[in-house]
């Protein structure tokens, strides 16, 4: 195990820079999700790591050996891919001990580790089987296997479970997060999915265009936002934004938007607000409380629009002038589409970002 | 909420497809179709077969569709065996030993160095890659006569012209660039991540090849074989340029049975060895067929 550490990274691909002054460091040890949208550099950052991409310029370090231009076998990591990429020819054993037949490994050591891995992932009985033979999960779970059996430093993760169904999703996902547990060792992972990220990751990196936005653990992430993109990014439904500007004047602190008022002294400002200043107001949907009518407590209010019951709560959308903002309404809440709603927030725990930046305030 | 019963199975039973006409005119059209271009292609076959089983009276006779009235195998031994060429009587058996020690090393040769060119050309992909596979494509599509004359002056230079190792040569530079775009298009559909997390599994370039690649590309394999099979035991023209007096293959023997005349033409005995020449193919094809059809469509679609 090991940590890894990036300085100053720049990849050019055919012309493109997709990287540029890129800077990371995992700790040992570290689960790190690198989330982003397709084509946001993510996948370039980690197959780099992996060593399959010239580096232009910077360093990658893994332990205290400089790895930048090492071959990928002597990188001492394990990669799992999004197409499993099994080798359709040797059953599950051979697959997994390719690696280690390759490096001369005694047999006897090899039986041990693959037994082990074989346990881990509940692979025992499937050890004879070629790929074909085995379905998606087991597929992946193979793949994981063989990664976890070469005893890397580093563990990398290419979208492992994006070709997998919802529900075995949810499955492999507390199996790796079980065994990050169990192994303690670092991994990177790459993933557009937000739900992989916040229950997987002790720190996500948000990624958009090659630059990283924001790192931090995903609690950090998903209440402190530090731009639009973030906030918009992660959470299912939205963010709720609202254009506005804001007031200050009496120790106060009011943010206008429209007939739209609301008292936001109690946000943490990092540097004092300007009168005036125009602002995006972010609030997420499960912290909507729902009151009984419309006050100073609860600001917005509107006609309902839409109701999505999801079992365990409901998604209530509202139309608030030219917008539509969403809450989460306990299931037992029986409002109907059309019925006049009013919503209230904690300002301390919204969000507020410069309408020209889209940086936090 | 209330959920309706699924209709039990004896219910669902009663719900007959209904039938279609056995008999209809696009029916009788394609099959029609089937039966006249299966005519015309077995036909010669059935000519030839024939003629070969017929006494030299019979063959005299001139009436080509007629079944023999007491098949002559002995026609075939006679082909194989006895059968004289110029001076030599020892039938084209000769012929068939030089084919197959041309046939099975070419074609292990030429496959081999297909795949392995495919294989370098997908996966490790170097600068100048792209334009030798150009290159190499180019040699698909110029007519090999233009190369002859070059390749005669060559091996004459090299000092090996008419000897064994020229035409075996000469068969693996032709087949190399249908081989190597077999191959390529075969690889190039294999995802990358494969050779990814074989390269970090730490595998090299030949050991990739041959525990990984190689094996994976069977159906591939198959096909190449069949095709350099084929195509060189029915090569008539490189052998009898390149391949010298000792080493003619039996297509070109063939041609020299057929050829040596004192007198009257022996149709019976021509048509023989053309039957025993032609079985190999015949055989390869009959047996493979499955496959043969079954890796070029997976060449065309994938490529």
């Amino acid at each position: 195990m090991a940590s890894v550490n990036i300085d100053q990274l720049d990849i050019v691909l055919g012309g493109n820079t997709i990287l540029k002054g890129m800077d990371l460091e995992v700790a040992d040890g570290e689960f790190l999700v690198l989330l982003g949208p397709s084509g946001c550099g993510k996948s370039t950052l980690l197959h780099t790591i992996a060593g399959f991409n010239d580096v232009a310029t910077g360093s990658i370090r893994i332990g205290d050996r400089d790895v930048t231009w090492a071959d990928p076998k002597d990188r001492e990591i394990g990669m799992v891919f999004q197409s499993y990429a099994l080798y359709p020819t040797m059953n599950v054993e051979r697959n997994m001990s390719f690696g280690l037949r390759v490096a001369g490994v005694p047999t006897a050591e090899i039986d041990q580790r693959v037994a082990r891995a074989a346990e881990m992932l509940h692979l025992g009985e499937l050890l004879k089987r070629r790929p074909a033979q085995l379905s998606g999960g087991q597929r992946q779970r193979v793949a994981i296997g063989r990664a976890v059996v070469r005893d890397a430093k580093v563990y990398l993760f290419d979208e492992p479970l994006s070709n997998l169904d919802a529900k075995l999703r949810a499955e492999l996902r507390r199996e790796l997060k079980q065994l990050h547990l169990r192994l303690q060792a670092t991994m990177i992972y790459v993933t557009h999915d937000q739900v992989e990220a916040m229950t997987l990751a002790d720190r996500i990196a948000v990624m958009r265009a090659g630059v990283i936005q924001q790192i931090g653990s995903p609690h950090d992430i998903y209440e402190r936002p530090v731009n639009l993109f973030v906030a918009g990014f992660l959470g299912s439904p939205t963010m709720n934004t609202m254009k506005g500007r804001l007031a200050t004047g009496d120790g106060k602190v009011v943010f206008t938007s429209g007939e739209v008022q609301i008292d936001v002294s109690a946000y943490p400002f990092v540097k004092p607000p300007q009168n005036g200043q125009e602002v995006v107001l972010g609030v997420r949907p499960e912290q909507m409380e729902l009151a009984a009518q419309r006050g100073p407590s609860a600001p917005l209010g509107g006609e309902v629009s839409l109701i999505e019951p999801l079992g365990p709560n409901k998604f209530v959308w509202f139309d608030v002038g030219d917008r539509s903002l969403s809450a989460v309404a306990e299931s037992h809440w029986h409002g109907q589409v059309g019925q006049q709603v009013a919503f209230g927030f904690d300002p301390a725990r919204a969000s507020l970002f410069d309408a020209q930046s889209e940086a936090r305030l | 909420m209330s959920s309706t019963p699924i209709a039990s199975p004896a219910r669902r039973a009663e719900v007959v497809r209904p039938r279609r006409p056995l008999i209809t005119p696009a029916r009788i059209g394609v099959y029609a179709f089937l039966l006249s271009t299966s005519v015309f292609f077995l036909l010669p076959l059935y000519v030839m077969v024939v003629t070969s089983l017929k006494s030299a009276a019979e063959v005299r006779q001139a009436v080509m569709f007629a079944w023999p009235a007491s098949p002559q195998f002995g026609n075939w031994v006679e082909a194989w065996s006895t059968a004289c060429i110029a001076l030599a009587c020892e039938g084209i058996q000769g012929g068939f030993m030089n084919s197959v020690r041309l046939v099975v090393p070419a074609t292990l040769l030429s496959v081999f160095l297909g795949a392995l060119n495919g294989y370098a050309l997908s996966f490790w992909r170097s600068k100048w890659g792209d334009i030798l596979f150009g290159i190499m494509l180019l040699g698909a599509f110029v007519p090999f006569q233009v190369m002859i004359y070059p390749l005669v002056a060559w091996t004459r230079m090299g000092g090996f012209y008419n000897t064994y190792w020229a035409i075996l040569m000469v068969h693996c530079i032709f087949g190399m660039p249908v081989l190597t775009l077999l191959f390529r298009n075969y690889y190039v559909a294999v995802p990358n991540e494969l050779f990814k997390a074989a390269r970090i599994d730490g595998g090299g370039f030949w050991r990739i090849f041959f525990q990984l690649m190689l094996p994976m590309a069977t159906p591939m394999l198959i096909v190449a074989t069949i095709l350099q099979v084929t195509g060189i035991w029915n090569d008539y023209l490189f052998g009898l340029i390149f391949a010298g007096k000792d080493n003619y293959p039996m297509t070109v023997q063939l041609n020299n049975l057929v050829n040596t005349t004192f007198g009257e033409r022996r149709y019976h005995i021509d048509m023989a060895a053309t039957i025993l020449t032609s079985l190999v193919p015949l055989l390869v094809y009959f047996f493979s067929g499955r496959w043969f059809v079954r890796g070029i469509a997976a060449g065309a679609v994938k490529g």
